[in-house]
Parts: C-alpha cells; structure tokens; sequence
C-alpha cells in the first residue's frame, strides 16, 4: 500500500506554540509506497498535569515505533522530566505524574503489490477518535459514536506505573475494518473530533472540508495555515471548542 | 449568566483571606495526639491550600496565573498576613506566591515502589503564613481594608470572575457592628456577578452545636451569628453542587455560612468556596483511576479485553 500522512494542529486560543499538548505521529509529511504496514497515532495531554506534552509525544512516537511498553516510556518520561532540579511544585506534580488519551491506527496490506486493500486496527483510550472515511462518507468512527458522550473526565493513560497507569482493561477500545484504495481516515483529538460528530449528527458532514486540507502539492506550511484558518472559523462560529486541536490525515492507495 | 467568566491568565480572578488574628485564636483544640491552637489549625489549612492552588497552576515552564491571592490578618493589626519575601503585599499574583515561600519544611512521604512496596520521600512543604494570636478583633477595620483591596482589584480586572472572600473568625468584632461593612463587600461586582463572602465561624468549644450552610436565621442564638449569617452570600449552584460533594444538604437560600465550625469543617468550607467549577484548568480533568486493578504496562491490541464494538458496524446518517 501507499500511505500518504499530513497533521495539523492548533493550540488552545490564548497558549502559545509551546503550550500545545497534543501530539502526532508522523508529525512530517509522509508519504511510502509498498508499505506492510504503517502505524500512526494522536495524543491529547491532560492540561492539569505537567509534562504531559512530553508523555503525549511519547506514546504517540512509541506508538509509531511498535515500542508501547509502558513500563518503559514511564520511565523515559521520569528520565525526561527529572534531567534538571525543578522547584517544590513541581517536584510534586511530577510524583503526581501526568495523563493523556492515545488514540492508535495500524494499516495492513497482506499482499503490498496487488492494490486489493487490506485491514486496519485502532487502539484507543479515551476520546481521541477516529473517522474511517469513504468517498466523503462517513464508514466507521471510534471509540465515540456520538457528540453526547464527550464530557471532561475521559479516560487516560498515565505515567504512574504502581497504579496499573490508570488503566483498566475495559478503558481500552479497539476497533477493527476493512480499508480500499483512496480510503482516508482522520484521527482527531477530542475537541474537533466532536465537532466533526455534531457536524455529521446534523446533516453537514465535514468530510469534503477535511479532504481539501491534505490536497497533494500543497505543502506543509499551506496545509497548516489552511488548517489555522477553519479552526479559527469554527472556534468563532463553528461551536469547536477552545482547545487543542489536531487532525492527522491518513490516505491509503 | 452571572459566574461564567472563563478563568484564564489573560482574565485571572482572585481570593481574598480575611483571617481572625486576635488572643482568643489562641484557644487550645486537639487534633489527634498532639494540642494545637485555631490559630496555628488556620495556618496549616491555609498554607495547605495555596501550596494545593500553586501545583494546580503549575505547568513544565513555571505557575501560570490563573489567580492572585492575598491574606488579610486581623488582631493587635489589620493587614497582609504573608511573612517572608511577600511580607506587606496585598494581592499577590499565584506565580510569585509559589516562587517565594517564607521556608520550605523538609518532611518525608510514604509513597508506592511500584511493585507493590512502600518507600519514604523527602518533600518539601512551603510555609507563607504563621499563626498569630493576639489583641482585639477589629472586623469593621478588616472589612474596610478588604473593601479597599477588592475595589483597586476590580477596577483592574472588570470582567474577571468574581472574586471569593473567605473570612474566617472565632469571636465578636471589638470595633463596632461590621453589619454594614461585610454588606458592602458582596455589594462589589465585576461584570461577571458579585463578590462572593463565605463567613466562617470556629469553634473549639462548641463543635456539638456546628451548624453549616443554613437557609434561614431561625435556629441562630445571638444577633452576631445572625450577623454573620445576614452578610455571607448565597451559595452558587456550583457551590452547591461541591457542598454536595462533601455531603452537605443545601438549598436555593443557603448561605456561605458555618458556625461553630472545627478545622475540618473549615478545609471543606473553603474547598466549597474556591473551587469554581468553570476554570479553564479543569477543562480535561487528570482524575485518578477508579479503583486499583492493576494494568501490566502494554498496550498492544491483542493483550486487551475486546470490548462490543467494531470499526465496521458502526455507521453514522
């Protein structure tokens, strides 16, 4: 399979650059033919933990990598954080470790060179999603189906590895299908991932909008600041949440 | 909707201790083996809780201000109770509170191994206020300060969250009746609503008769508790809702009002008090897992328990 991979990502209105503690993996443009398989995910940090930019980019790289032991990104997490000596709080906030959602896509092509598709997996938890789309209609969404069930309290992987990392094994969802030729999906964090849900819900799909983002030739920074331009839209006149916001874009040919 | 400005570094919002520092804070209490005093109990909680404000602020690069508090004292003096490097300021952005602690306490903490044992860790706790025992109880003093201060504080922030005034006391003013005073306090408003004033009563004698977040005068003994009662505010919904939390019954018509409270009672009061539910910090909680079961530390698909759904069935019209 040929796999073609663009993110876009805002920070929350009012944060800077840095402050945005969302990742994705790839971050770069990506784009391999006669691909077994291609793994990729986003991450949302929780914003009450520190360092949880630092834990987001972990899994999601980790993720890429096929490397997810979280034993061992805990601690590269403590390594990362524990390099330089940090004022009293936060010493203690990092005993209180920090907390994102992770939302994994991994595409299979049994058989590379015959352009027959193949299939897909995700792994997800909390309510980072996932939008398997086909010629602008909406095939399969995960691990929330509706708009409704986003609140504030999503489930998380944490960093603290004496409490199972926050895990049970019922937070963890998976999903599964069947992908074809020029199949795109779309893994959003949870502020636009709901409002994509709200979009569908209500008769405006936004997939044809989406598409235009990741349109070949156009290069990364285009592509960002087109993506700047609808986010800042839809936090204005959309309903989007002011949060941040990701959509990594997969195209499979 | 009144109380619904989002709390941000751009538009902060701020709480204002309004502390009893006369001799009768001097009153012994027992917690647990050892005697203590209300005065040095106040301390603890109030030091305990902007210790508990600045990590909730804290991100990797610094304390973001979301807040600005300040402490006013009330005895032989009425003024900023912060000892220290912020000794004599007012209002004080969050950020320069968790950087300048008077002194950090060395202790040490039982925390989990992570294979199941426990190990000792050295923390550091930070002291920004003392317990001070001494004189009259000039509430009409400290109630005209306080109104200074807030005054100054809105007119720099107009549209901010309205600020939270927690006074805490264990006597009857010295220097007139402050009726009128603690009135013009939650007479302040922002554009976002009134100021809000918790008053809250302690007691090491008569914590039988504690009464908390009463709708109606009527079971009050004296004309001071029906002072305090009078100028407390009403409990916001959110209020309610974290009252609630803490097992607490309340009405539309409560007040922001406790007597002959204990130092429990007092955490909880000021929790109920301080955490507004709509600040931007809250917006994805890091709550901790619900129960203990243990996760093995991969997150590879096939280990997990498949739950009942499936990518291709779900379609959307």
């Amino acid at each position: 399979m040929l796999v073609s991979s663009r993110g876009f990502h805002a920070p929350k209105r009012g944060n800077v650059e840095s402050e945005y503690e969302d990742a994705y993996f790839p971050e770069r443009n990506y784009r391999h033919a006669n691909l077994a398989e291609f793994r990729c995910a986003v991450a949302d940090g929780a914003s009450e933990s520190a360092f949880s930019r630092e834990w987001a980019r972990l899994l999601v790289r980790r993720y890429h990598y096929k490397q997810i032991s979280l034993k061992l990104l805990q601690r590269c997490w403590q390594r990362k954080v524990t390099r330089e000596p940090v004022p009293w709080y936060l010493e203690e906030k990092i005993r209180r470790g920090a907390h994102a959602t992770l939302m994994g896509l991994s595409l299979h092509d049994p058989d590379p060179a015959s352009g027959a598709g193949g299939t897909w997996t995700a792994t997800a938890v909390g309510d980072s999603c996932l939008f398997h789309v086909r010629d602008d209609q909406l095939l399969a969404v995960a691990p929330l189906t509706h708009s409704a069930q986003f609140n504030n309290h999503p489930h998380l992987v944490s960093t603290d590895g004496s409490r199972g990392f926050g895990l049970q094994p019922s937070h963890i969802k998976e999903a599964s299908g069947h992908w074809q030729t020029n199949d795109i999906f779309y893994l959003l964090t949870d502020a636009l991932a709901e409002w994509a849900l709200s979009a569908q819900e209500a008769g405006r799909p936004p997939w044809s909008q989406f598409r235009r983002l990741g349109r070949f030739g156009r290069t990364q920074q285009a592509g960002q600041r087109a993506f700047n331009k609808l986010v800042n839209k839809l936090r204005l006149f959309g309903g989007l949440h002011n949060d941040d916001t990701t959509l990594l874009r997969i195209e499979v040919a | 909707m009144s109380y619904s400005a989002e709390i941000s570094r751009q538009n902060p919002s701020c709480f204002l201790f309004l502390i009893d520092q006369s001799g009768s804070m001097e009153d012994e209490i027992a917690s647990g083996s050892e005697s203590s005093t209300l005065a040095n109990g106040v301390a603890d909680s109030i030091n305990s809780w902007l210790q508990e404000l600045s990590i909730k602020c804290a991100k990797s690069e610094g304390v973001r201000d979301y807040y600005e508090v300040g402490v006013l004292g009330y005895g032989s003096a009425v003024g900023p109770g912060f000892v220290g490097p912020l000794a004599g300021r007012e209002m004080i952005p969050i950020s320069e509170i968790a950087d300048n602690p008077a002194r950090l306490d060395e202790r040490t903490k039982k925390v989990p191994d992570g294979t199941g044992g426990i190990i000792e860790q050295p923390v550091r706790i930070p002291v920004w206020f003392e317990p001070v025992a001494d004189g009259g109880t000039p509430m009409c003093r400290a109630a005209s300060e306080a109104k200074r201060i807030l005054q100054d504080w809105i007119a720099r922030h107009p549209d901010a969250f309205p600020p939270t005034v927690i006074h805490i006391t264990d006597g009857e003013s010295t220097d007139g009746n402050p009726t009128d005073r603690l009135k013009e306090l939650t007479e302040l408003e922002t554009s976002d609503g009134n100021v809000m004033l918790f008053n809250i009563h302690l007691s090491v004698k008569d914590s039988a008769n504690t009464l908390t977040f009463l709708d109606s005068d009527d079971a009050l003994p004296d004309l001071y508790s029906r002072m305090l009662f009078d100028t407390a505010s009403h409990l916001t919904p959110t209020m309610r809702m974290l009252a609630k939390e803490h097992g607490f019954n309340t009405g539309e018509d409560s007040r922001c009002f406790v007597m002959n409270g204990d130092l429990v009672l007092l955490v909880q009061a000021i929790d109920i008090g301080t955490r507004p539910s709509n600040s931007q910090m809250d917006a994805n909680d890091d709550g901790s897992p619900d129960d203990d079961d243990e996760h093995d530390g991969d997150i590879h698909p096939e280990a997990m328990q498949r739950d009942d759904w499936s990518g291709d069935s779900k379609n959307l019209r």
